[in-house]
């Protein structure tokens, strides 16, 4: 047994949702650091200083892929759905107005890669006609990440 | 289990003026496209009124169509697949659009106009109602006919009641809360006042009859048009209402199975007469009797669906196919399964492929025929002559049936009347997934390999036949028909040898000589033909022969049925040069097929004997009906069959039939005429 359980949650990142960009240039990068803040801004927001204390202890943005826009999110297993909440609350990174989409959520780091490996794969074969040489070499650095 | 969104703005309010904006169509479009790609089965268009219900305000929601869609996202249906999977729904789920209105009502006239004969509230197929104060909270609670009672917890002026709400839920009013509010409000104060309604509804309503929407701007907001970043997907709204205090299961069923229920609460309350009785439109093609059973549809009826705007993810790909690469997906011009499996009986597709099955064929006959004959005139003329051959002795049809194993495209397309005569085999024999494509060119093959037929044998009964022709005349592509016609000139030339061979043809060719012969003289092939399908005493091969005159796809039903199953025991029957014995007997058909194939290889000469007189009179009147007369001559040896086999054929008739009871509605049209036409048999 394991004192301390975590939630992985892979979320699915629609950046600009009022366009359809899955592939394309997209206005803004995602990074490891403005998702996370974004994240705290909104946990802030909707449930306080408290709320973002004891949910702060166990955050961690696990693995994110620019390219698919998929990232796994680890929360502590009391405070995920505050998390979940407040991540769905979120409107906006910067300026960009973006929608979280949870894709699937586990206990374990293992089975949250596999499905995201999965996933990204299949939003990887969506977007591929429109992905440069170069991004698909990233692409499967991403993927080699997550074996 | 499908989750539902039931409040997509197709107009919203703005604050100032008291009509409400339009969403411009492509906001619509998107905003009904994120919906399905978060994995949405069903959205409704909410359009809102506010102050005086006047004629105008009559439903004119355009519901979304299947091309704007596919206009506006080409990778729509992979991503909507993909969502589904992860969500649990299937796949083949149509995608529902309903229509709702949302009245803010105010006053008492307002209220007033709530009621059951309110002509404009009932072009909606839901109504839903935003009270204002408390007496308007109230009536709506208390008597107002409304399907949901949506409440703008942002400016509460009233209080909710306990006992009013509960009155509410016991007159079955479904309680509506709108996520938007928790996301977009910007005012802190007024989100506060949101939660804290919102939770004393869910405490008062215990999560029962409570439906969760994503909801256009509320009214008080001035920032907001309505956009696709209001909407998330339904995992996630289902945690949010976390923050309300719903639970997960509360929150799911909200999400989907409320939803679920009070649409089809709804649909049954407007679509049916005191909610038991629906008239619908016949179309014109369709024949009535008394003899026919009503039921057809009632198998495939779908209680939510709302009779239009369905989609299907499968229409969408292919939508998005037939731009991209017009004959990809030959082996699934129909798909089966899944429109059995979604009962979407509504839906776009299903209805094509019921009731107007001319249409659905085209793109079967095109996407195989094209190919095909792109090959070269020569690989007709050369399968016209082996067809032609194979008709001449029992060795070469078999050959040519292994043939047929690996090329069936191919033989079908190409030789209609070696279609036709081993149309059964062969249906058998294609691969299952191929099946419903294949089935469904065969049905067209089978009509013009009959015509073929016709036309050399005598002219005089051509002229009853061309109609039928010309009415399929749409689904073969000219090329074949030209071919059909060579061919049919080699018939002409081979129909001397047949009339030899005739016999032995029957016996390892049920039907294919049948034709062939029948381009000789009457009361000869007359015979031949009564043999042949006495031969098959096979209702499919009845059924199929029948569907000739009008497609209505019975062989298309039987052949997948019984594909799955026959199709080995069937390739040993070929194998072996239809030795029964090789078959096993569990299977109906395979049985009849086989054993009526025994039959004639033991004992040829048998049962053309006894067939004979009866021919003779079914010829007479065959010839008297201006019915094409292989349609007549199907019915009687049916008939024939049917005396002679007695009470085993019929028993066997009828246990087949309840295989085929998903299949009714293919087959109704079909069988009636056949009744009928034994009946007046018998009269004669």
């Amino acid at each position: 047994m394991v004192g301390f359980k975590n939630r992985y949650m892979l979320m699915e990142v629609f950046l600009d949702p009022d366009k359809d960009l899955l592939g394309e240039k997209t206005p803004i990068i995602l990074t490891d650091f403005n998702l996370s803040k974004a994240i705290k801004d909104s946990i802030l927001v909707n449930f306080g200083e408290c709320g973002l204390g004891s949910s702060l202890g166990s955050f961690h943005v696990q693995y994110l892929n620019p390219i698919t826009k998929l990232c796994i999110v680890r929360s502590s297993r009391e405070e995920h759905r505050q998390v979940w909440s407040a991540m769905t609350l979120v409107r906006s990174i910067g300026n960009c107005p973006v929608v979280f989409n949870l894709l699937d959520i586990s206990g374990c780091i293992r089975a949250s890669k596999e499905t995201a490996l999965k996933c990204d794969k299949e939003k990887f074969e969506q977007s591929r006609k429109s992905l440069s040489e170069d991004e698909i070499r990233q692409m499967n650095n991403y993927l080699d990440k997550l074996k | 289990m499908g989750f539902f969104d039931l409040n997509i703005p197709f107009s919203y309010l703005p604050p100032a003026g008291v009509k409400a904006t339009v969403v411009d169509n492509t906001l619509r479009v998107k905003l009904a496209m994120k919906a399905m790609e978060l994995g949405y089965v069903g959205i409704a268009h909410n359009h809102s009124i506010r102050g005086v219900m006047t004629d105008k305000d009559r439903c004119t929601i355009p519901l979304l169509t299947l091309g704007s869609l596919v206009k506006a996202a080409p990778r729509l249906a992979s991503s909507v697949g993909f969502h589904r999977d992860l969500l649990g729904v299937p796949r083949a789920t149509p995608f529902r659009q309903y229509t709702r209105v949302t009245v803010l009502v105010e006053n008492e006239a307002q209220r007033l106009s709530l009621n059951s004969g309110n002509q404009v509230l009932k072009s909606y197929d839901v109504v839903a109602v935003t009270p204002l104060n408390q007496k308007t909270f109230e009536h709506a609670c208390t008597k107002a006919e409304v399907d949901i009672i949506s409440i703008d917890f942002s400016t509460m002026s009233f209080h909710l009641i306990h006992a009013t709400v509960n009155t509410a839920i016991k007159r079955g009013i479904y309680f509506e809360i709108k996520y938007s509010d928790l996301l977009s409000l910007k005012d802190t104060e007024k989100r506060r006042q949101v939660i804290s309604n919102a939770k004393l509804l869910v405490d008062w309503t215990k999560g029962k009859n409570l439906i969760i929407s994503s909801g256009a701007p509320s009214v008080t907001e001035h920032k907001y048009a309505p956009s696709v970043t209001e909407l998330r997907g339904p995992n996630d709204v289902i945690n949010l209402m976390f923050l309300l205090g719903i639970s997960t299961e509360r929150a799911r069923a909200a999400i989907s199975n409320n939803c679920r229920n009070m649409i089809a609460k709804v649909l049954k309350k407007k679509r049916f007469h005191k909610e038991a009785v629906r008239v619908e439109l016949a179309s014109s093609s369709e024949t009535f009797s008394l003899e026919k059973p009503l039921s057809d549809d009632r198998t495939k009826w779908d209680p939510i669906s709302s009779g239009d705007g369905d989609m299907l993810l499968d229409d969408i790909a292919k939508a998005f196919d037939a731009t991209r690469a017009p004959a990809r997906k030959r082996s699934k011009a129909i798909d089966f399964t899944s429109a059995l499996e979604s009962l979407p009986s509504h839906g776009f597709r299903v209805k094509d492929i019921v009731g107007t099955e001319p249409l659905t064929q085209p793109p079967a006959t095109k996407t195989t025929d094209a190919p095909v004959h792109s090959n070269s005139p020569v690989s007709d003329v050369r399968m016209a002559d082996s067809a032609s051959s194979d008709d001449i002795t029992i060795s070469q049809t078999d050959t040519q049936m292994c043939e047929d194993d690996s090329k069936v495209v191919e033989r079908t397309t190409i030789v209609p009347l070696r279609k036709c005569s081993t149309s059964q085999e062969q249906g058998i024999l294609v691969p299952i997934q191929a099946a419903a494509s294949l089935t469904l060119m065969r049905c067209t093959k089978l009509d013009a390999a009959s015509d073929v037929n016709m036309q050399t044998e005598s002219h005089s009964e051509d002229k009853s036949l061309s109609p039928s022709e010309s009415c399929f005349g749409i689904s073969e592509s000219p090329a074949e028909n030209l071919n059909m016609e060579s061919i049919a000139a080699d018939k002409a030339s081979m129909d001397e040898d047949n009339k030899e061979e005739a016999p032995t043809c029957h016996a390892s060719n049920d039907a294919e000589p049948r034709h062939v012969t029948s381009i000789d003289d009457n009361d000869d092939d007359e015979m031949k033909i009564d043999a042949s399908t006495e031969a098959n005493q096979n209702e499919d091969m009845e059924v199929t022969v029948e569907d000739e005159k009008h497609v209505t796809g019975d062989g298309n039903i039987n052949l997948p049925n019984l594909s799955s199953e026959t199709n080995e025991l069937l390739r040993e029957l070929d194998d072996e040069s239809l030795s029964p014995e090789a078959v096993g007997q569990d299977h109906d058909q395979v049985s009849r097929l086989e054993s009526n194939e025994a039959e004639l290889e033991e004992e040829p000469s048998v049962p053309y004997d006894n067939i004979l007189e009866i021919t003779m009179e079914d010829e007479k009147e065959g010839e008297t009906e201006t019915e094409t007369n292989q349609q007549a001559h199907v019915q009687s040896p049916e008939r024939d069959s049917a005396t002679n086999s007695g009470k085993e054929g019929a028993k066997r008739r009828r246990v087949r039939l309840a295989r085929l009871q998903p299949f009714k509605p293919f087959l109704l049209q079909s069988r009636f005429k056949r009744i009928s036409k034994r009946r007046k048999h018998r009269r004669a």
